[in-house]
């Protein structure tokens, strides 16, 4: 009998044991370590975990990727320029860069001894090269727009000509190319550090083709690292490139895993299997209470867009009614929580050029709304377009993905203060996020088949231009709300605000091209182009032995971050 | 029997051929643009019309059906939307192995953990050790499987805060059995194992009580057989006739069998392969899958025949 008392003596005291950590590990609030730079882990050690949510890269080929602005991408390629955390862009391979006084000739410069990850000299031509490789139909590229303002852009990605070297891509000498635009663009560094610019090397794709990205470990990028395997099941693992022009990682691996989904992934980052992940909502509470938590405000919102060729909405009045009966603190707070922030900006906060004075619709300041001032909007608008009364009002529907429950819930409440606040009815329609997206798309021009919908969108770039001319542009493919393509009386006001845009998009002067930018916005805000729900942020939990890793505003790192990163002790 | 064989594989032939013409035209007649739901938000319409063209939707619906078939015809699956230019074929290749390693190590669990069950139930049929049995088997039985596997993933994190560091996702290296891979392998097999035994037990439970109440194992027992070799000899050989059937049709679903397992563990097979393909739209993909699974369903039930022969002389072909 001893032995077998001891042993539930044992047992009772392994449960207690377990219990008491695992305790102490849901348990209370935990302090960060305030030490600065504490020492790092040996060599052997520095191995960073990360998950790949999902699955596998979209494509790990730079050209074709939708998510070029981070790693592994700006980490395994290189461009011209780069963005830094703060949204400024800086040269990267370039050395120096000027610009023509007309502004349509960019000239650059390489720094002295550039190579490829297999040693293999990296020139002028190789830049010229890749950027010409993203346009060409037999690249397929879907991302290639970022690229459209070069000269004969159209021409080459038609096939009408061959290639833009030599056109729009002149290559001077090893060491000096020049890029011509179709017109002036003071977005267009900004658009260029974007990965369909990264050089790759021609060697491997002539090589290997369309598989070639499955052949990364014999060469084919330029940054600080290279890849050492690549499995389409299992994930990629870097290692540092000994051949790039900067900084040596502290980091001897990278392992991006493929792994599953978030709530999958949180637990996994809990056990240890990963360095960091996104936090999901449902642990957000729990995990902000727990070192190594980060919440930064992502150049990224959610807004209800509104399609001014469908009546009611090609009354401005009304449109005001809608966004000012929406009190977005309350309905934000409740459902999605206080990690993100109510706005009113299309412009968000992080992107140069954010204007801290704008106010919301009908002069209204804070994310309260107004309600009486609503109502009273409403009241005149049914006047200006001929209802006699609320019965009158053509039927209006809003459309939303039904994949994303927290934006499915924000509708459903919206919908609810604009009936209590102004007595209208919407028609809630849920659809699935890729049938929304077509539906979008399918509105341009169109009085249909969307009337409101509740939308998203994350900078490329950080610049106003892709907030304010990519959506409400003349013409654009993004100009879903048919702004200044209408027939309301606003329409010629709102082709002058097309127009100021334009002429911001290609001014030289920044503090005028912000200035430009600011007024259009807020005249834009005035009429309700699209109402903003809130500015996202990105949530992650990292293991607090993770040093100097902190994702920015565009959802990634600069690739300089990288010099830096390394897990202590 | 050969030409019994033959006979199934060109009806084979004919199945595959139908399930390929409703995926087709299933996938046509969809209210969605793959190419746009590709391109999301980096839409334009020149790259449209362009990809439109590259993927030949620009084509009239019976053009674009036969230049599948040809490709079929030569084992080319077509190109994927996401990720893009990576050939379906590649996709699957990769798949295949980890999920078959999946269904046959959860399949080896589910029926050395149902049929001794089942078994023992039978015997004790109608004793608190069948009602336990049986109540732990219908429990198991009625449990969501995605409930099942992520309560697993709670016992994992209960075990690592407790100082048994396991992994709470992942597969490690297909085939390989080192004790790293055995880690990542072990929680995803078991809930495949807990998931599928109560059937087999349940079934094995029912086969078995009626084979114990026919005449020729009283007559056994009258014979003065040992009852070890009554049960097993006699009444278990004829009562995992009906397993067989079942375990042929499962032996179709082993490469798409554990959708929500794949998922929540964060298994690259082919299953999570198809879950992500028919979110995404992906056509190409989503087709190469449901032939698959119609291939692996009739060889199954192939199989279950041909095992049903050689069990029961006395079915024939015919």
């Amino acid at each position: 009998m001893q032995p077998k008392k001891k042993l539930r003596l044992a047992s009772l005291l392994s449960i207690l044991c377990a219990l008491s950590l695992f305790i102490a590990a849901c348990g209370g609030a935990s302090t960060p370590s305030t030490q600065k730079n504490p020492a790092a882990a040996p060599a052997d050690k520095q191995i960073l975990h990360i998950p790949l949510e999902g699955g596998d890269f979209d494509s790990l080929d730079p050209a074709l990727t939708s998510g070029g602005l981070g790693d592994p991408y700006n980490i395994i390629f290189n461009g011209l320029v780069t963005t830094q955390d703060d949204g400024s862009i800086i040269d990267q391979l370039a050395a120096s860069h000027s610009v023509s006084s007309d502004g349509l000739t960019y000239t650059f410069t390489l720094r002295p001894n550039l190579k490829f990850s297999d040693g293999t000299p990296l020139t002028a031509s190789d830049v010229a090269y890749s950027i010409n490789r993203t346009l060409l139909p037999a690249t397929q590229s879907d991302v290639r727009v970022y690229l459209s303002l070069l000269k004969d852009f159209d021409k080459v990605t038609s096939g009408t000509i061959p290639t833009l070297i030599g056109d729009s891509l002149i290559v001077k000498d090893d060491k000096t190319i020049s890029i011509v635009l179709s017109k002036p663009a003071a977005y267009f560094l900004g658009a260029l550090s974007y990965s369909t610019s990264f050089v790759v090397e021609k060697k491997l794709i002539d090589k290997y083709g369309n598989t070639w990205t499955d052949h990364l470990e014999e060469g084919g990028g330029c940054g600080p690292f290279k890849v050492k395997s690549y499995s389409h099941t299992t994930g990629l693992v870097l290692v540092p490139n000994p051949y790039y022009f900067g900084f040596q990682p502290k980091l001897t691996e990278i392992q991006y895993i493929i792994a599953a989904d978030r709530d999958s992934n949180y637990k996994a980052f809990q056990v240890g299997q990963f360095d960091l992940a996104p936090v999901p909502p449902s642990q957000d509470e729990v995990a902000a209470t727990k070192p190594g938590y980060q919440v930064v405000p992502a150049l990224a919102s959610r807004f209800i867009g509104l399609n001014y060729l469908s009546k009611p909405l090609d009354n401005i009045k009304i449109r005001q009614a809608f966004a000012l009966a929406i009190n977005k603190d309350l309905i934000i707070n409740h459902i999605i929580g206080k990690f993100v922030t109510p706005s009113n900006h299309i412009v968000p906060k992080g992107i140069p050029g954010y204007n801290p004075n704008l106010t919301g619709p009908a002069g209204v300041r804070g994310t309260t709304g107004d309600q009486a001032k609503a109502k009273q909007l409403l009241q005149q608008g049914l006047q200006e377009a001929g209802y006699s009364s609320l019965s009158q009002l053509p039927s209006i529907s809003i459309t939303y993905s039904i994949d994303y429950k927290a934006g499915a819930d924000t509708i459903s409440a919206i919908a609810n203060e604009w009936k209590q606040v102004l007595g209208i009815s919407v028609k809630l329609i849920g659809v699935h996020g890729t049938d929304l997206i077509k539906q979008e798309a399918d509105t341009v021009g169109h009085s249909g088949p969307l009337q409101m919908w509740y939308g998203n969108w994350g900078a490329d770039y950080p610049d106003p231009q892709d907030w304010l001319t990519l959506f409400f542009g003349k013409g654009t493919d993004h100009n879903t709300f048919n702004y200044g393509q209408n027939n309301s009386s606003d329409a010629a006001q709102q082709q002058a605000v097309q127009a100021e845009m334009a002429q911001a998009d290609g001014e030289s002067d920044n503090a005028t091209r912000i200035k430009l930018y600011n007024d259009a916005e807020q005249k834009i805000v005035n009429d309700v182009g699209w109402i903003t729900t809130y500015q996202s942020s990105y949530v992650y939990s990292v293991n607090p032995k993770l040093q100097n890793w902190r994702i920015n505003s565009l959802g990634a790192l600069a690739t300089e971050d990288w010099a830096n990163i390394y897990l202590a002790q | 029997m050969m030409q019994f064989l033959i006979k199934r594989l060109i009806g084979l032939l004919f199945i595959v051929l139908g399930v390929t013409f409703i995926t087709f035209m299933l996938g046509y007649f969809a209210p969605s643009d793959p190419i746009k739901e590709m391109m999301g938000e980096h839409f334009d319409y020149q790259t449209w019309q362009q990809l439109r063209h590259v993927y030949g939707f620009d084509l009239p619906w019976y053009q674009q059906y036969f230049n599948f078939l040809t490709r079929l015809a030569r084992f080319d699956l077509g190109t994927s939307f996401h990720p893009q230019q990576r050939a379906v074929w590649d996709i699957i290749k990769d798949g295949v192995p980890i999920s078959v390693e999946l269904a046959f190590w959860g399949t080896i669990v589910t029926l050395l953990l149902g049929v001794p069950v089942g078994i023992w139930s039978a015997l004790k049929a109608n004793t608190w050790v069948d009602t336990l049995n049986m109540s732990a088997a219908l429990t198991l039985y009625a449990l969501p499987v995605f409930i099942l596997a992520v309560f697993v993933q709670i016992l994992i994190l209960w075990l690592n805060n407790a100082g048994i560091s396991w992994p709470v996702i992942g597969w490690g290296t297909p085939w390989q059995y080192s004790w790293s891979d055995i880690q990542y392998k072990l929680a995803p097999i078991l809930t495949y194992g807990a998931a599928g035994y109560a059937y087999y037990a349940r079934l094995t439970r029912t086969t078995l009580l009626e084979v114990l109440r026919q005449d020729y194992i009283r007559t056994a027992r009258a014979k003065g057989l040992r009852e070890r070799v009554v049960i097993y000899r006699h009444a278990l050989r004829n009562a995992i006739i009906p397993l067989i059937t079942v375990i042929g049709l499962l032996l179709g679903l082993l490469v798409t069998g554990s959708f929500f397992i794949e998922t929540i563990f964060g298994i690259p097979g082919v299953a999570r392969i198809t879950v992500n393909s028919v979110f995404e739209r992906n056509y190409p993909v989503i087709q190469a899958t449901t032939i698959l699974i119609a291939i692996g369903v009739v060889l199954g039930n192939l199989i279950a025949d041909v095992l049903y022969l050689l069990v029961d002389p006395r079915i024939k072909t015919e």
